[in-house]
């Protein structure tokens, strides 16, 4: 990959990214910050991995901040489904 | 003339001493560079291979409890087991964080002895490891 296609693909990235982090910030649905947080931290690791997967500390920080955040994500979300089924609210067939 | 001969022969051999030790820098970085890139491939797809592993399992459990307390208790023991393996990642990763900023060869295997104490770890817990063809050197299959 050449420099130049890297580069236009990290500003892709960049582009998309901001798109995705006003999305979530401007969603009638956004419950929690962390959810933005997860959001900005799931950009910086795509961006991380799209300019070549080099081992450096930006890019670990950006990987372990994903994972933290997606694990972080995934107990709030079993504690809610958790609830929801025995107080009644959960719909899930 | 008969001065500058001797002169124009040290400079070359220099230049071709420089050349060849290069090479030789270069050779004895390049395997290093290929394995922590190769690790980091690794130690990425198991993130996201945990990852979607232990969102899949929290789900199972929230959906197959008997009562909130029962659901509540198993979700904290899962929780509780998870730990080492978060506990592993962290230092997967910093360890090959440090191996890429300074790849000497006992970095480079401390690095790859993490990513295979995670890879254990991961597996006793009942996730997958990521079956890639390239894996690290030094990691097992």
């Amino acid at each position: 990959m050449s420099a130049l296609s890297k580069a236009t693909d990290l500003v892709n990235l960049a582009v998309e990214g901001m798109d995705l982090i006003s999305q979530v910030i401007d969603s009638p649905t956004l419950k929690t910050a962390d959810e933005v947080v997860h959001a900005v931290r799931a950009v910086l690791q795509a961006v991380s991995r799209a300019a070549g997967g080099e081992v450096t500390p930006d890019a670990v920080r950006a990987e372990l901040g994903a994972l933290s955040s997606a694990i972080a994500a995934h107990d709030a979300k079993a504690d809610q489904d958790l609830a929801a089924r025995f107080d009644g609210s959960d719909h899930t067939p | 003339m008969t001065h500058s001969q001797p002169r124009t022969r040290i400079v070359t051999r220099a230049i071709g001493v420089l050349v060849v030790g290069t090479l030789f820098a270069l050779c004895a970085c390049a395997p290093h560079q290929a394995e922590l890139s190769a690790a980091n491939t690794v130690l990425n797809a198991a993130s996201d291979g945990f990852s979607a592993w232990d969102e899949q399992h929290q789900t199972d459990i929230a959906r197959g409890a008997k009562t909130l307390e029962q659901g509540t208790a198993d979700l904290q023991s899962y929780r509780r087991k998870r730990e080492p393996i978060l506990a592993a990642f962290t230092l997967a990763y910093k360890t090959l964080a440090a191996a890429a900023l300074s790849p000497s060869d006992l970095n480079v295997a401390l690095a790859l002895s993490t990513i295979q104490d995670l890879k254990t770890a991961v597996l006793s817990l009942g996730a997958s490891w990521p079956k890639d063809p390239a894996a690290a050197p030094g990691v097992t299959p």
